[in-house]
Protein backbone atom coordinates (compact mmCIF):
# COMPACT_ATOMS: atom_id res chain seq x y z
CA UNK A 1 0.00 0.00 0.00
CA UNK A 2 1.39 3.53 -1.23
CA UNK A 3 1.90 5.92 1.73
CA UNK A 4 0.89 9.39 1.90
CA UNK A 5 2.93 11.70 4.01
CA UNK A 6 1.34 14.48 5.93
CA UNK A 7 3.16 16.92 3.71
CA UNK A 8 1.36 15.97 0.53
CA UNK A 9 -1.90 16.51 2.48
CA UNK A 10 -0.75 19.96 3.82
CA UNK A 11 0.44 20.99 0.39
CA UNK A 12 -2.74 19.54 -1.17
CA UNK A 13 -5.15 21.97 1.31
CA UNK A 14 -2.82 24.61 0.85
CA UNK A 15 -2.96 24.79 -2.74
CA UNK A 16 -6.93 23.93 -2.89
CA UNK A 17 -7.30 27.30 -0.26
CA UNK A 18 -5.06 29.01 -2.39
CA UNK A 19 -6.58 28.25 -5.47
CA UNK A 20 -9.98 28.35 -5.10
CA UNK A 21 -10.20 31.00 -2.71
CA UNK A 22 -7.15 32.85 -2.52
CA UNK A 23 -6.45 32.27 1.36
CA UNK A 24 -3.15 31.22 1.93
CA UNK A 25 -3.11 29.14 5.10
CA UNK A 26 0.02 29.31 8.02
CA UNK A 27 0.98 27.64 10.93
CA UNK A 28 -1.50 28.67 13.64
CA UNK A 29 -0.18 30.58 16.95
CA UNK A 30 -1.18 27.88 19.38
CA UNK A 31 -2.93 24.77 19.18
CA UNK A 32 -5.97 25.81 21.63
CA UNK A 33 -9.52 24.64 20.01
CA UNK A 34 -11.42 27.39 17.99
CA UNK A 35 -14.64 28.71 19.48
CA UNK A 36 -18.30 28.23 17.99
CA UNK A 37 -20.16 25.08 16.22
CA UNK A 38 -17.87 22.98 14.08
CA UNK A 39 -18.39 20.34 11.38
CA UNK A 40 -16.40 17.21 10.68
CA UNK A 41 -16.05 17.08 6.55
CA UNK A 42 -14.94 13.11 5.52
CA UNK A 43 -14.30 11.93 2.31
CA UNK A 44 -13.35 7.85 1.50
CA UNK A 45 -11.16 7.09 -1.40
CA UNK A 46 -10.44 3.39 -2.51
CA UNK A 47 -8.29 1.56 -4.91
CA UNK A 48 -4.02 1.36 -5.07
CA UNK A 49 -4.32 3.24 -2.13
CA UNK A 50 -7.37 3.29 0.38
CA UNK A 51 -7.98 5.48 3.33
CA UNK A 52 -10.40 8.68 4.13
CA UNK A 53 -9.40 12.32 4.73
CA UNK A 54 -11.41 14.17 7.61
CA UNK A 55 -11.62 18.15 8.03
CA UNK A 56 -12.99 19.82 10.65
CA UNK A 57 -13.49 23.35 11.53
CA UNK A 58 -15.46 26.08 12.74
CA UNK A 59 -18.69 26.41 10.58
CA UNK A 60 -17.88 30.43 10.48
CA UNK A 61 -14.89 29.08 8.74
CA UNK A 62 -17.38 27.47 5.97
CA UNK A 63 -19.53 30.61 5.67
CA UNK A 64 -16.03 32.84 4.97
CA UNK A 65 -14.88 29.97 2.44
CA UNK A 66 -18.29 29.98 0.28
CA UNK A 67 -18.01 33.66 0.76
CA UNK A 68 -15.19 33.78 -1.47
CA UNK A 69 -16.50 31.35 -3.68
CA UNK A 70 -19.03 33.22 -4.45
CA UNK A 71 -17.89 36.21 -3.81
CA UNK A 72 -20.26 37.64 -1.37
CA UNK A 73 -20.48 38.68 2.16
CA UNK A 74 -20.05 35.67 4.67
CA UNK A 75 -22.84 36.60 6.23
CA UNK A 76 -25.35 36.07 3.16
CA UNK A 77 -23.79 32.23 3.46
CA UNK A 78 -26.42 30.07 5.04
CA UNK A 79 -25.63 26.69 6.30
CA UNK A 80 -26.00 24.73 3.27
CA UNK A 81 -23.35 26.71 1.48
CA UNK A 82 -21.10 26.42 4.43
CA UNK A 83 -21.47 23.13 4.41
CA UNK A 84 -21.35 22.74 0.62
CA UNK A 85 -18.28 25.03 0.27
CA UNK A 86 -16.19 22.37 2.76
CA UNK A 87 -17.11 19.68 1.13
CA UNK A 88 -15.62 21.10 -2.03
CA UNK A 89 -12.70 22.03 -0.54
CA UNK A 90 -12.53 18.67 1.01
CA UNK A 91 -13.15 16.95 -2.48
CA UNK A 92 -10.51 19.17 -4.48
CA UNK A 93 -8.12 18.59 -1.41
CA UNK A 94 -8.53 14.73 -1.80
CA UNK A 95 -8.01 14.69 -5.53
CA UNK A 96 -5.02 16.98 -5.10
CA UNK A 97 -3.48 14.84 -2.65
CA UNK A 98 -3.96 11.80 -4.37
CA UNK A 99 -2.59 13.51 -7.56
CA UNK A 100 0.33 15.10 -6.43
CA UNK A 101 1.52 11.83 -3.99
CA UNK A 102 1.82 9.95 -7.34
CA UNK A 103 -0.24 7.83 -6.23
CA UNK A 104 -2.49 7.93 -9.50
CA UNK A 105 0.50 6.98 -11.23
CA UNK A 106 -0.24 3.22 -9.79
CA UNK A 107 -3.53 2.63 -10.64
CA UNK A 108 -6.96 4.44 -10.37
CA UNK A 109 -8.49 5.51 -7.00
CA UNK A 110 -12.14 5.99 -6.43
CA UNK A 111 -13.48 8.77 -4.46
CA UNK A 112 -16.22 8.79 -2.36
CA UNK A 113 -19.24 11.52 -1.49
CA UNK A 114 -18.31 13.95 1.12
CA UNK A 115 -20.17 13.42 4.07
CA UNK A 116 -20.44 15.89 6.96
CA UNK A 117 -21.68 16.09 10.58
CA UNK A 118 -21.59 18.59 13.73
CA UNK A 119 -18.63 17.76 15.91
CA UNK A 120 -18.13 18.60 19.43
CA UNK A 121 -15.49 20.68 19.73
CA UNK A 122 -14.81 19.32 23.60
CA UNK A 123 -12.43 16.43 20.90
CA UNK A 124 -10.71 18.64 19.54
CA UNK A 125 -7.37 17.84 21.25
CA UNK A 126 -7.97 14.21 20.62
CA UNK A 127 -8.66 14.76 16.95
CA UNK A 128 -5.12 16.81 16.44
CA UNK A 129 -3.00 14.53 19.00
CA UNK A 130 -4.53 11.68 15.91
CA UNK A 131 -1.77 12.91 13.23
CA UNK A 132 -3.57 15.59 12.28
CA UNK A 133 -2.29 18.91 10.43
CA UNK A 134 -3.45 22.41 11.81
CA UNK A 135 -3.17 25.35 9.99
CA UNK A 136 -4.85 29.15 10.37
CA UNK A 137 -6.98 29.93 7.37
CA UNK A 138 -7.30 34.03 7.98
CA UNK A 139 -8.12 33.42 11.62
CA UNK A 140 -10.03 30.45 11.62
CA UNK A 141 -8.33 27.11 12.77
CA UNK A 142 -8.91 24.26 10.41
CA UNK A 143 -7.26 19.87 11.37
CA UNK A 144 -7.40 17.74 8.76
CA UNK A 145 -6.01 14.11 9.07
CA UNK A 146 -5.67 11.48 6.83
CA UNK A 147 -6.83 7.91 8.28
CA UNK A 148 -5.58 4.73 6.76
CA UNK A 149 -7.59 2.35 4.98
CA UNK A 150 -7.02 -1.48 4.67
CA UNK B 1 -25.56 34.69 -32.89
CA UNK B 2 -26.15 34.19 -28.98
CA UNK B 3 -23.65 31.40 -26.94
CA UNK B 4 -25.20 29.85 -24.10
CA UNK B 5 -23.56 27.50 -21.68
CA UNK B 6 -24.91 24.60 -19.71
CA UNK B 7 -23.03 24.21 -16.15
CA UNK B 8 -24.27 20.76 -14.56
CA UNK B 9 -22.86 19.99 -11.38
CA UNK B 10 -24.76 18.63 -8.04
CA UNK B 11 -23.07 21.42 -6.03
CA UNK B 12 -24.99 24.15 -5.87
CA UNK B 13 -22.12 26.17 -4.77
CA UNK B 14 -19.74 24.58 -7.74
CA UNK B 15 -22.38 26.10 -10.11
CA UNK B 16 -22.58 29.22 -8.64
CA UNK B 17 -18.22 29.45 -8.42
CA UNK B 18 -18.51 28.22 -12.04
CA UNK B 19 -20.67 31.13 -13.19
CA UNK B 20 -18.55 33.80 -11.40
CA UNK B 21 -15.23 32.50 -13.17
CA UNK B 22 -17.40 32.12 -16.35
CA UNK B 23 -18.08 35.80 -15.78
CA UNK B 24 -14.75 36.95 -14.37
CA UNK B 25 -13.38 35.39 -17.56
CA UNK B 26 -15.09 37.65 -19.98
CA UNK B 27 -16.29 35.07 -21.76
CA UNK B 28 -19.53 37.03 -22.08
CA UNK B 29 -22.26 34.35 -22.68
CA UNK B 30 -26.03 35.38 -23.25
CA UNK B 31 -27.48 32.45 -21.04
CA UNK B 32 -25.85 30.51 -18.57
CA UNK B 33 -28.44 27.13 -17.55
CA UNK B 34 -27.70 25.59 -14.57
CA UNK B 35 -28.84 21.35 -14.29
CA UNK B 36 -27.70 19.42 -11.15
CA UNK B 37 -27.34 15.91 -12.72
CA UNK B 38 -26.61 14.47 -16.55
CA UNK B 39 -30.42 13.61 -16.61
CA UNK B 40 -31.24 17.25 -15.38
CA UNK B 41 -28.78 18.28 -17.91
CA UNK B 42 -30.35 16.16 -21.25
CA UNK B 43 -33.27 17.79 -20.68
CA UNK B 44 -32.12 21.30 -20.16
CA UNK B 45 -30.40 20.92 -23.69
CA UNK B 46 -33.28 19.11 -25.20
CA UNK B 47 -35.30 22.46 -24.23
CA UNK B 48 -32.42 25.18 -24.97
CA UNK B 49 -29.61 26.14 -27.60
CA UNK B 50 -26.85 25.17 -25.55
CA UNK B 51 -23.39 25.78 -27.14
CA UNK B 52 -21.04 24.61 -24.27
CA UNK B 53 -21.26 22.02 -21.94
CA UNK B 54 -19.41 22.45 -18.13
CA UNK B 55 -20.49 18.95 -16.54
CA UNK B 56 -18.93 17.37 -13.30
CA UNK B 57 -17.67 13.59 -13.52
CA UNK B 58 -19.51 12.19 -10.83
CA UNK B 59 -23.08 13.34 -9.77
CA UNK B 60 -26.32 10.92 -8.39
CA UNK B 61 -28.37 9.72 -11.00
CA UNK B 62 -26.32 9.98 -13.94
CA UNK B 63 -22.74 11.13 -14.03
CA UNK B 64 -21.13 13.82 -17.31
CA UNK B 65 -20.01 10.86 -19.04
CA UNK B 66 -22.84 8.90 -19.14
CA UNK B 67 -24.67 12.03 -20.23
CA UNK B 68 -21.73 12.68 -22.86
CA UNK B 69 -22.53 9.10 -23.90
CA UNK B 70 -26.03 9.99 -24.14
CA UNK B 71 -25.40 13.29 -26.38
CA UNK B 72 -23.50 11.40 -28.75
CA UNK B 73 -26.25 8.90 -29.64
CA UNK B 74 -28.65 12.15 -29.92
CA UNK B 75 -28.25 14.13 -33.52
CA UNK B 76 -29.14 17.41 -32.23
CA UNK B 77 -26.44 17.14 -29.29
CA UNK B 78 -23.57 15.26 -30.61
CA UNK B 79 -21.62 18.23 -31.82
CA UNK B 80 -22.39 20.32 -28.59
CA UNK B 81 -18.43 20.46 -26.81
CA UNK B 82 -18.25 18.93 -22.81
CA UNK B 83 -15.64 19.89 -20.56
CA UNK B 84 -15.62 17.92 -17.86
CA UNK B 85 -14.97 19.59 -14.63
CA UNK B 86 -13.47 17.72 -11.93
CA UNK B 87 -11.61 16.63 -8.60
CA UNK B 88 -11.39 13.23 -9.79
CA UNK B 89 -7.50 12.40 -9.20
CA UNK B 90 -7.96 9.99 -12.20
CA UNK B 91 -9.12 12.44 -14.40
CA UNK B 92 -5.91 13.06 -16.56
CA UNK B 93 -5.75 9.67 -17.41
CA UNK B 94 -9.07 8.53 -18.81
CA UNK B 95 -9.10 8.04 -22.28
CA UNK B 96 -12.50 7.06 -22.02
CA UNK B 97 -13.05 10.44 -21.73
CA UNK B 98 -12.49 11.54 -25.58
CA UNK B 99 -13.58 8.08 -26.71
CA UNK B 100 -16.81 9.26 -25.41
CA UNK B 101 -16.54 12.90 -26.72
CA UNK B 102 -15.18 15.20 -24.26
CA UNK B 103 -13.80 17.95 -25.68
CA UNK B 104 -11.52 18.73 -22.72
CA UNK B 105 -11.06 18.94 -19.09
CA UNK B 106 -10.40 20.61 -16.10
CA UNK B 107 -8.69 19.26 -13.16
CA UNK B 108 -10.08 21.24 -9.26
CA UNK B 109 -8.74 23.43 -8.50
CA UNK B 110 -8.30 25.25 -11.67
CA UNK B 111 -7.25 28.82 -12.75
CA UNK B 112 -9.44 31.49 -13.93
CA UNK B 113 -6.31 31.58 -16.71
CA UNK B 114 -6.37 27.89 -17.27
CA UNK B 115 -10.54 28.11 -17.68
CA UNK B 116 -10.12 31.06 -20.02
CA UNK B 117 -8.42 29.30 -22.42
CA UNK B 118 -10.22 26.12 -22.70
CA UNK B 119 -13.61 27.84 -22.82
CA UNK B 120 -12.40 30.79 -25.26
CA UNK B 121 -11.24 27.92 -27.29
CA UNK B 122 -14.36 26.15 -27.53
CA UNK B 123 -16.35 28.57 -27.67
CA UNK B 124 -14.60 30.32 -30.56
CA UNK B 125 -14.34 33.51 -28.78
CA UNK B 126 -11.25 35.97 -27.20
CA UNK B 127 -12.12 36.15 -23.88
CA UNK B 128 -10.63 39.03 -22.28
CA UNK B 129 -8.43 39.09 -18.85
Amino acid sequence: MLKIHNDHLEASLSDALNVMAFISPMPPEDMAPPTGPALRTRIDFEGVTTGSLELVCPLAFGAMLAANLLGTEPEASDNNASGDALRELLNVTCGTMLRNSGATQRGAIEMGVPTQESFDISNWNTFIESDAVVVDADGCKLAIRMIDGI
Amino acid sequence: MSRNILIVDDSTTTRAMVRRIITMCGAAPDNIYEAADGADGLAMLGQNHVDLVLADLHMPNMGGLEMTQRMQSNPAMKNIPVVIISADPNLGHLEQLKLLGVRGHLSKPFTPEGFRTLVGDLLGVQANA
